[in-house]
């Protein structure tokens, strides 16, 4: 009943056997391990997917032959050569596993030599053809395949364990073990031994199955143990991927940490002139976060018409790199900024302009260095010259002063005196003192040191010398403060030797007749205090604005030309500036700027 | 009965030294000058000085130092300082002192013999009284 049921489904079983077989060549071929895999299977492998869509084949022509009922001997012969065929590829394939191992191959003849010999065999003999292959090639390969699957497992077997692949591996080798049984020992009916006792009709009538439906399930065992053995491929290119994106990751750390922790300005530009990347210590000095500035033209970062000027861009392309090129920079917040840049063009393969890559260094501490050091060396030398010119100078004044004294002091009261003589010693003796006085502003200028700074509330200053200084009736002297003026370090004596300057200049400049307003505010974002000074004189000629703070520059009969030069020297030396201009209306303005951090 | 006060100028500039001490000598009062430290204090053990003129910077010992063993030899002796700098420290001080004046150098040589006049004669007010010898500024 049971065998009836499998003789007159042979034809599904051939069918189930080929797709098995197929099954596993196409899912071999479709994974395609790497050759260059450190499992070594991967090399061989293919043969064992190309023996599968083969035996596959071979499996289903058999089946187009029972179904169509083809049985001559063209038929048959064909068949068996396809058997054989695939027999071979799995035999190479059983050679190759075992070679694995032993490191050592076959000799080469052997294969080619048994093949012939079957081939022949098929041709020559009237036994069924399919018996050669069976016993010459299949059985064979079984048996090396299943050694060659369990060797494997075994030199691998760590790595397999881990990968949980053990039991697959033996599995295999034992589905081999059994198919090359199965396979390579079970044939048709023949009357030699040992054919004529283990054939199909023997096994089916010992069994009460078919060999073929062993087989079958034989070859979807094998087929599903090597479809789970591929997994260690997945494995392996996922674990590849892995250390290759972990490779990469760390690698962009490493660059990112570097660019990070460089302390200069580095910034890159494409070639339409954007800023494709800048670092935190670019962004920190120019105040913008890295999105507000990023993609935007660098133009952006520097004064209009920088670039352009000098032919820095054009020069930068020809010489392909520019050192220590000093620009001006323009923050967020449109404070100037020096700095030192070298850059370089990067060029892509084909050697076209890729950008620019540049670093700034900030000049801002170096130049207030600088500037400290050379008014350190300024005050030092004009110190002692002016000393040593004043010390001398008086004490030969103070000699002609006396002679001049002593003859007035003989001369006068004998009646013979000219007036012009007596007339002429008073000039000599007003002189002497113009000199003296000349002496005196000189010393001011020069004495001045650097100042010695200390939290002073400006204002307070302000109104205090403002108090000090004696107004004419005519004059109308008004102050404009801001409510909150912060303190700042200042030296005291210092800015209220500048304030009363300014004020004295103002009064005399106006003949004493006039207004002088004083507005004291805080400015440019609260980093400074700005103090305008407008008289309401004459004003100042448009050349002698920057003049008029130069030393020994007077526009008044009687001036040293030293209260202004003082003054600037005093406000420079505190990080402030000090100019001059006309007031829209009448009159002059002098406004002093003074930091309210010094940088 | 006019009392010829002695004075001493001690100044390394002889010509100053000089016509200063020909204007004083004019003026009825009785000179001697030194050019260094060293021969102001040979000549304070010589004569009784009333007033000393004396300059502050000179070689070898300045003036400051040349005060002081002044003082120690005549304790009564009135200096009037004469430099080319005066600094606001040595003003305050000779401000409210008899014994101790500065004057800045070139000389207005009507206050200085103002001056001169005026500490001979806050001398001569305090003289009869001869003890305490530190001499009393006010009047």
């Amino acid at each position: 009943m049971i065998k009836e049921l499998f003789i007159r489904n042979l034809d599904i079983i051939f069918l189930l056997y080929g797709a098995a077989f197929f099954c596993m060549g196409v899912a071999i071929l479709s994974k395609r391990p790497s050759k260059e895999s450190a499992f070594k299977l991967a090399e061989p492998i293919w043969l064992l997917a190309a023996f599968g869509i083969i035996h596959g084949i071979n499996e289903w022509f058999e089946l187009v032959m029972l179904i169509k009922g083809y049985t001559s001997t063209a038929w048959n012969i064909s068949a068996a050569l396809i058997l054989t065929l695939s027999y071979i590829v799995l035999f190479i394939f059983g050679l190759r596993l075992c070679a694995l191992h032993t490191n050592k191959s076959l000799n080469k003849l052997i294969l080619p030599f048994i093949s012939l010999i079957v081939i022949l065999l098929i041709f020559i003999s009237d036994q069924p053809a399919s018996i050669w292959p069976r016993y010459f090639l299949g059985l064979p390969a079984g048996v090396l395949c299943a050694f060659g699957f369990y060797l494997y497992y075994r030199d691998n077997k760590k790595i397999l364990k881990l990968l949980k692949s053990r039991r697959y591996f033996l599995t295999a080798a034992i589905a081999c073990g059994v198919y090359s049984i199965l396979g390579g020992l079970i044939t048709p009916k023949a009357n030699f031994y040992p054919a004529c006792i283990f054939n199909y009709i023997v096994f089916f009538n010992f069994f009460g199955i078919p060999v073929q439906l062993l087989r079958a399930v034989c070859a979807i065992i094998l087929s599903w143990a090597v479809y789970n053995i591929l997994a260690i491929f997945t494995w392996e290119s996922i674990s590849h991927f892995k250390s290759a994106l972990e490779e990469v990751t760390s690698a962009k750390n490493y660059i990112n940490n570097i660019l990070k922790s460089i302390s200069d300005t580095l910034i890159v530009i494409d070639p339409s002139s954007k800023i494709k990347f800048i670092n935190n210590a670019g962004c920190q000095i120019l105040g913008y976060q890295p999105e507000e500035i990023i993609g935007k033209p660098a133009t952006k970062l520097f004064k209009k018409g920088t670039l352009l000027k000098n032919k820095i861009l054009r020069n930068l392309i020809k010489k392909e790199s520019l050192n220590n090129y000093e620009i001006d920079c323009i923050t967020k917040g449109k404070v100037k900024v020096p700095m030192l840049f070298s850059g370089s063009i990067m060029k892509n393969k084909n050697g076209g302009i890729n950008g620019i890559v540049a670093i700034g260094t900030d000049l801002r501490n170096l130049k207030n260095l600088q500037e400290k050091l050379i008014s350190a060396e300024k005050f030092a030398v004009m110190g002692k010259v002016s000393g040593i010119i004043g010390h001398e100078l008086r004490n030969q004044l103070a000699v002609m002063r006396n002679a001049a004294y002593y003859i007035k002091m003989k001369l006068t009261g004998k009646p013979d005196t000219e007036e012009k003589i007596i007339k002429n010693l008073n000039a000599l003796d007003n002189e002497i003192k113009e000199a003296d006085q000349l002496i005196d502003n000189i010393l001011t200028f020069s004495k001045t040191k650097l100042p010695d700074l200390k939290p002073v509330d400006l204002k307070k200053i302000l109104l205090r010398n403002i108090e000090k200084i004696v107004c004419l009736k005519e004059t109308v002297l008004t102050t404009e403060i801001d409510k909150f003026i912060p303190e700042i370090l200042a030296d005291e004596l210092q800015i209220s030797r500048v304030f009363i300057n300014i004020i004295l200049n103002a009064l005399e400049a106006m003949g004493n007749v006039g207004a002088l307003a004083i507005i004291m505010k805080v400015s440019d974002n609260n980093n400074y205090i700005t103090i305008r000074f407008e008289d309401s004189g004459p004003g100042i000629k448009d050349g002698d604005k920057e003049k008029i703070f130069e030393p020994f520059f007077s526009t008044k009969e009687k001036g040293t030309g030293l209260g202004l030069a003082t003054s600037k020297l005093i406000i420079e030396a505190h990080g402030g500036s000090i100019s001059a201009e006309n007031n829209a209306v009448k009159g002059a303005a002098i406004i002093v700027k003074l930091p309210v951090k010094l940088h | 009965m006019r009392i010829k006060h002695k004075i001493l100028i001690v100044d390394d500039n002889e010509e100053l030294c000089q016509n200063l001490s020909d204007i004083l000598e004019l003026k009825g009062y009785e000179i001697s000058k030194a050019y260094d430290g060293y021969h102001a204090i040979e000549n304070m053990k010589l004569k009784n000085f009333s007033v000393v003129i004396m300059d502050i910077k000179m070689p070898g010992i300045n003036g400051l130092d040349t005060l002081k063993i002044l003082k120690q030899i005549n304790p009564r002796i009135s200096i009037i300082l004469i430099t080319a700098f005066a600094d606001d420290i040595f003003y305050k001080e000779s401000k409210n002192n008899i014994d101790l004046k500065i004057v800045q150098k070139p000389i207005d040589m009507d206050s200085f013999l103002f001056l001169i006049e005026d500490i001979l004669r806050q001398k001569k007010e305090t003289l009869p009284q001869s003890a305490p010898l530190k001499p009393n500024g006010e009047k």
